[in-house]
């Protein structure tokens, strides 16, 4: 049996197609309150990018190859939940508005999250963490075997997390930041340019800085088992 | 307000430093959650335990003893480098009278010596932290949380996949491996920051057991 080649482009053509949308097939939104919108992630493998978009809307896109992806919602404008069981990676782009508080939980993909004003609660056992211009009074991060990188504000009252086993811990914040740190690497070393920040160093050994800049209540902790420790200015 | 962040706020709410913002829905949370209540409760108990705990701080006739110590041990080192060539003779010709600081330094040489023996033993076979009752505490309340996480855990571990499970094992053996350091140091001596960092270790066990709850 033989195929004429227009046949063959067509039948070429069709299965990129599908394969295509089978690719990139996952695409839902949800509507939330203003300002109080709540995302949450479970994910196995792949990676998870969250970034603010207009209004109150949480846009869940998906290239998820084969994998199920399950996105819902307890109640009407309530918590948003996407949830990933596959081993398969997936990768989850996810649009919310900037005030949402987002807690995301993976076991082997990176995550990266810009520009949210909402608390964000995020931990991957291997993987990045890339949190940028970030606004939020409330950070926790922590990988097992990835780098934690935060670059954003530190709220006169906030509390930030960076945590990373054995990745290096990252943080960039602004020039006038205040904040009590407390850094902690047992093998990697911390790097704070005396210059950027002046620390008023409370204590300080090989393993620990503790101590603070400025006078204020935001708390900065970063901890890392077997990574370096750097601290800059923005 | 999760169980989560309650547990995470409560050392700075029992210390005060927590803002009133954060205190209220942490109140209420206490007040609907019987278990971060309990662990409030066993928390403020362990705080009012550790300010009774006695301060430790060396006394002025210890430094002098230590300053003794040092001045004697420079002088005879000097003395033996002196007396290098004709130490034969000096030994065979040498009167031997003891005075307090030579029998000090003596006895911190044995006492050394012992130390180094002791060292050796508790390598071989480690025992448990030995430092203060209040950390004594604590740990024992930890190891306690591990195991009822654990025993939650256990039984869904066979249906993950194989690489859950994988990625599982290894780093809750790395956390392990990191834990048993910080135990072997404190075995030898007292030291706040590496009970800190034993602290630090169990928490991110439990957020590692945590996490993996989340996962089918």
């Amino acid at each position: 049996m033989r195929f004429s080649p227009s046949l063959k482009i067509v039948s070429v053509l069709i299965a990129a197609v599908s394969y295509t949308t089978m690719a990139q097939d996952f695409n839902k939104s949800f509507k939330v309150l203003p300002d109080s919108g709540s995302l949450d992630v479970v994910t196995k493998s792949g990676a998870v990018m969250i970034a603010p978009v207009e209004g109150n809307m949480i846009q869940v896109v998906a290239r998820r190859n084969h994998a199920t992806v399950n996105a819902s919602q307890a109640s009407s404008q309530g918590k948003v939940k996407v949830e990933v069981t596959d081993d398969t990676p997936v990768e989850l782009t996810i649009g919310v508005p900037s005030s949402t508080s987002i807690n995301i939980v993976c076991l082997k993909c990176s995550v990266t999250v810009k520009g949210i004003r909402g608390a964000i609660v995020t931990s991957t056992t291997e993987g990045n963490i890339q949190l940028t211009g970030i606004h939020s009074a409330k950070v926790e991060a922590r990988s097992m075997s990835g780098n934690v990188s935060y670059d954003g504000d530190v709220s006169p009252s906030g509390s930030y997390f960076l945590k990373s086993f054995s990745g290096r811990v990252d943080t960039i914040l602004p020039a006038g930041a205040k904040f009590i740190l407390e850094a902690t690497s047992v093998r990697g070393g911390i790097e704070i340019n005396p210059e950027d920040f002046q620390l008023t160093v409370q204590k300080q050994t090989s393993q620990f800085v503790n101590g603070f800049v400025g006078s204020s209540g935001a708390k900065v902790t970063l901890w890392t088992q077997e990574g370096s420790i750097r601290v800059k200015k923005k | 307000m999760e169980c989560r962040s309650v547990i995470d706020s409560l050392s700075e709410y029992l210390d005060g430093s927590l803002a009133a913002t954060q205190s209220e829905p942490l109140e209420s949370h206490l007040n609907q959650c019987p278990p971060c209540h309990a662990y409030k409760v066993d928390l403020a108990n362990i705080c009012v335990a550790a300010k009774e705990l006695p301060l430790h701080t060396p006394s002025r006739a210890l430094w002098a003893r230590i300053q003794n110590e040092i001045a004697f041990e420079t002088t005879a080192a000097r003395k033996v480098e002196a007396e290098k060539s004709s130490w034969l003779k000096s030994w065979s010709q040498k009167t031997f009278t003891f005075n307090l600081p030579q029998l000090a330094g003596a006895g911190a040489l044995a006492f050394s010596l012992v130390a180094f023996v002791s060292y050796k033993a508790i390598q071989t076979n480690p025992t448990p932290i030995s430092s203060g009752a209040a950390a004594n505490v604590v740990v024992e309340k930890l190891d306690g949380m591990v195991k009822q996480k654990a025993e939650r855990l256990n039984p869904r571990i066979d249906s993950w996949s194989p690489q859950t499970r994988e990625i599982y094992q290894n780093h809750l053996n790395k956390i392990d491996q990191s834990m048993g350091q910080a135990r072997q140091v404190l075995t030898i001596r007292q030291d706040a920051d590496q009970e800190k960092l034993l602290l630090d270790l169990y928490g991110e066990k439990l957020r590692l057991m945590d996490d993996f709850e989340n996962f089918k």
